[in-house]
């Protein structure tokens, strides 16, 4: 099977030829159709490898010769496929999400104009991060990352006609690209130390900080060295350490811009406004999980540098409890999920920052099932009331049955609740924090936990219980929609189990090739902690939203600024209108000013002179054959005379 | 010796008839009645018919006559006549002024440089120049035309053979 | 006889036509002193035919092609000017200015 690998993203991608080829005409059934079968056949394969990975271990990158520019290894640049245990755990994670939404996009998007538009991105999109999963090497991965930016932008813009939606594509792309510039340094100061862009190079037997030495001699033996040697010496007396810290933090950056890391955490929640399938498929398969996914790629980097790893624990503790604190009190049930995602993205950031590789990867895994599930849930819900306010539904657990149960689960598992999924792979990341030692951070970890199951129930309570609000008659969408919300509410239930303390099997998996980096112990004092915290939260949400009416308007009244900072989403946005947009803006008005009068002045007058003078030669064109003759035997009478005055010829 | 020239019946003929042939132009130039220009224009073409008879061109000679003299000359008459109007071109047959006296001037430069050029050059005499040609050219022509420019007679006479038809399309009514 | 003079027969007889060229307004003159500037050549040719090194009648025959040639010029010439005459009714070379700004 891993003989096949490549096949796995190339048929999504095949897919989205046929779809592009065939354009509008193609029906929304055979689109939709042709779509899934082609992710299913992905996914199966995808088992398949994860099978072989088991089994045997995994396989040397499969690569061919790209660009040539120079001599040795490191003048070529190759492309390939790779698959290790790493590679082949996201293989599944990312088709068998895509896989459902597609599922369930088939009746969510189902009379839009742009049907089969919609699915070629979806195509387009899981094409890219199947690529990005299974790129050898760093040059290759980051094609896909962009790859995988660009068909955000598409998506989250595809109702390109709503002014938010547009602008939230561009925001989208705009705030990953920073990030994406960040990563793209690192990946550069990384080929000119080591000189190769393969991961297994990089981090294979010389993955020990020594390795990453800037030494002169080895990596300028490679042709084309000349030219970037040049930039190369300001690193050139730097410390070893220091080069390694400053490359992790690099890729680190772009890992916040993708994952949606605080401070780049402002493009997430506008995404929203793209088709809730979009939503699903960013949040829990595709692109946030990108980030996370470099990460853990790049993990012996971050391994070799601990102000890098302090960084990353740092930063996604933060991220962790501050979106869930935002997310407390947003009136959209997408933006909810959203905050949630960043949030929980945070989680895995934390992870992978105190070093627990396997921890962060389990969350990655869980999280997609249950995010998924959740934002489908949300998207089977605005399909049937129309509408995203918490405040516009209730009561709809008669409605929509299935809907209501499933988003329960997902909302348990969110909250940590044992023996949900999410409560496994939490709990295993507070445990990590605790032990490792970094008790601010867990503390971080435990609020936000609390945070987490407060909002995500305040939904639920909205949504499903009380009163239906409205004047609509709310039903299920369709088998089309239920499959997937079922098989991901499953998921979502018992998906924890594949890396239990007792049994960990995912553990086992993606550390087949001897330990990386730290396996917490179990630690059942700090489950019983993280349980009581979930159940803290619901209990918070049930209290606020269930018992008494207005409770819950008293308690944000009385709760004052923090309200109002945290509906704002904390200014971060406006903050960033103010110290970044706006001088910008300034600054290009000055230059579309100067472009507009100064430089386009210059250029017009030029045009002008030539039309004018154009304009007041014309007239000399009387259309009088004999002035033209007269004028042409004068030049000539002319011309004889000079040659007379200068003599020599007659 | 008439202006440098030994006088002979050659020399008195090739001045009566440039007399002729400049005369004729000038009045051509300055008259303005139809049938006294026709008159003229049959001066010019005669004249140099004679021309070419004295350069022993006695066949291109005799077409001269036909031609131009004949049909040329009639057809432009015929033209005159049939366009004649009492419009502003009878009573201004040229410009006048200024414009006349700059074409006159740079004519004349033009003119007078060709002149210089033709009296300073030291053209080749020919040994055989005076009598060149011992019998009628008639033969040597007819020779030429059929063996060394067979291909270019044939394009004149298609080139005829367009122009007339050319010709009668143009010059027709419009049919409505 | 040389054949200098000749040729100066032909400078001045093309002078008096290139001058009526540019000069007259109406249309029929204007052609007719074209074709005083190819009678003018035509003088040249047969004259250089006549006192080439070698004489030859290759000019004569140059001279024939030019006859020819004039004579489809104010065949068609002619005609183009009929039919202006009747659109315009005017044969004034002034009011042939289609060709202008």
């Amino acid at each position: 099977m891993i003989g096949l690998t490549w096949l796995v993203p190339v048929l999504p991608l095949a897919a989205y030829i046929i779809l592009l080829a065939s354009g509008r005409r193609m029906g929304e059934a055979v689109a939709a159709g042709i779509s899934v079968t082609a992710v299913f056949v992905s996914f199966l394969l995808s088992i398949g490898i994860v099978g072989d990975v088991a089994a045997h271990g995994p396989a040397a990158p499969t690569v061919y010769p790209w660009l040539q520019f120079g001599s040795g290894s490191a003048g070529t640049i190759t492309v390939g496929y790779q698959v290790t245990s790493l590679n082949a755990l996201m293989l599944l994670v990312v088709s068998l999400v895509s896989m459902l939404v597609f599922l369930f996009s088939r009746s969510y998007m189902r009379g839009d104009d742009r049907f089969s538009r919609f699915y070629q991105y979806l195509n387009l999109f899981v094409f890219s991060m199947l690529g990005l999963v299974v790129s050898p090497n760093l040059l290759q991965f980051y094609i896909f990352w962009e790859l995988v930016g660009v068909c955000s932008y598409l998506l989250v813009g595809f109702w390109y006609f709503k002014p938010e939606a547009a602008a939230a594509a561009k925001k989208a792309f705009i705030v990953t690209r920073i990030g994406d510039v960040g990563l793209f340094i690192g990946i550069i100061l990384l080929y000119l130390s080591r000189g190769t862009f393969d991961f297994n190079t990089l981090f294979g037997a010389a993955s020990a900080p020594s390795g990453m030495m800037i030494h002169a001699a080895a990596p300028l033996a490679y042709a084309g060295a000349k030219f970037f040697s040049l930039w190369y010496i300001p690193f050139a007396g730097w410390h070893a350490g220091a080069f390694v810290t400053l490359v992790a933090l690099l890729v680190f950056i772009g890992a916040i811009g993708k994952s949606a890391q605080f401070p780049l955490h402002v493009w997430l929640p506008d995404a929203m406004e793209g088709p809730t399938p979009v939503s699903a498929l960013i949040h829990a398969a595709t692109m946030v999980a990108a980030g996370v996914y470099l990460v853990a790629r790049m993990f012996p980097l971050f391994e070799a540098s601990a102000t890098a790893s302090e960084t990353v624990a740092v930063i996604g503790g933060f991220t962790a409890i501050l979106a869930a604190s935002i997310g407390l009190t947003q009136r959209d049930i997408k933006r909810v999920i959203a905050y949630s995602t960043v949030s929980q993205l945070g989680y895995m950031m934390l992870a992978m920052g105190v070093g627990a590789y396997v921890s962060g990867m389990f969350h990655l895994v869980t999280h997609a099932f249950f995010k998924a599930l959740l934002f489908l849930a949300a998207g089977s819900v605005i399909h049937a009331l129309d509408t995203q306010d918490l405040f516009e539904m209730g009561g709809l657990r008669k409605y929509l049955p299935v809907t209501h149960a499933t988003f329960l689960a997902g909302a348990l598992a969110l909250s940590g609740i044992p023996p949900f999924a999410g409560f496994w792979s939490k709990d295993d990341i507070l445990t990590a924090a605790f032990t490792s030692g970094h008790y601010v951070l867990y503390a971080m970890g435990l609020i936000a936990a609390f945070f987490t199951a407060a909002y995500i129930f305040r939904v639920y309570f909205l949504t499903f219980s009380g009163v239906y609000k409205g004047d609509r008659h709310p039903h299920e969408g369709g088998p089309a929609m239920t499959i997937p919300l079922i098989a991901l509410g499953v998921l979502a239930t018992i998906g924890g189990f594949i890396n239990t303390p007792f049994a960990p099997i995912l553990g086992n998996f993606l550390q087949d090739q001897g330990p990386i980096g730290f396996n917490p112990p179990a630690n059942w004092a700090l489950m019983a902690v993280s349980a009581l915290v979930g159940l803290g939260g619901i209990w918070l949400a049930y209290t606020l939203y269930r018992t008494e009416e207005g409770r819950a308007e008293r308690f944000a009244q009385r709760a004052g600024g923090l309200y109002t900072l945290s509906f704002n989403k904390f200014y971060v946005d406006e903050l960033y209108s103010l110290i970044i947009v706006l001088p910008v803006m300034k600054i290009a008005g000055i230059f579309q000013f100067l472009d507009r009068w100064i430089i386009d002045g210059i250029v017009r007058l030029a045009g002008e002179i030539g039309y004018t003078g154009g304009v007041g030669v014309k007239y000399s064109s009387t259309g009088q054959v004999q002035t033209y003759g007269l004028v042409t035997v004068f030049g000539l009478a002319v011309m004889v005379l000079i040659v007379i005055g200068i003599g020599g010829v007659i | 010796m008439l202006f440098g020239f030994p006088i002979t019946g050659e020399t008195v003929a090739y001045f009566v008839l440039a007399l002729i042939i400049i005369t004729s132009g000038v009045f051509l130039m300055t008259l303005r009645n139809v049938m006294h220009m026709a008159l003229a224009l049959g001066g010019v073409f005669l004249g140099v018919a004679g021309i070419f008879i004295i350069l022993g061109a006695d066949f291109v000679g005799i077409v001269q006559v036909m031609i131009y003299a004949g049909a040329i000359t009639i057809l432009m008459v015929f033209s005159l006549m049939l366009t004649h109007s009492r419009r502003k071109t009878d009573e201004e047959p040229e410009a006048g002024g200024l414009r006349g006296t700059v074409t006159f001037i740079g004519v004349a430069v033009v003119v007078g440089a060709i002149l210089l050029v033709v009296r300073k050059t030291s053209w080749p005499v020919s040994p055989t120049a005076l009598q060149p040609f011992h019998q009628s050219t008639v033969l040597l022509i007819a020779d030429a035309l059929f063996h060394t420019y067979t291909i270019q007679f044939e394009l004149v006479s298609a080139l005829l053979t367009t122009a007339l038809v050319g010709a009668v399309i143009i010059a027709r009514k419009e049919e409505q | 006889m040389a054949l200098q003079p000749f040729l100066a027969l032909g400078a001045i007889l093309f002078g008096i036509g290139l001058y009526g060229a540019l000069t007259k307004r109406n249309l029929i003159i204007v052609l007719i002193s074209v074709e005083m500037m190819l009678n003018a050549a035509n003088i040249n040719l047969v004259a250089f035919s006549h006192f080439a090194v070698t004489p030859n009648v290759d000019g004569q025959v140059y001279a024939l092609f030019n006859i020819a040639i004039a004579a489809a010029e104010v065949a068609v010439g002619l005609a183009i000017l009929l039919s202006f005459f009747r659109i315009r009714n005017s044969s004034d070379v002034r009011d042939v200015n289609l060709m202008k700004w």
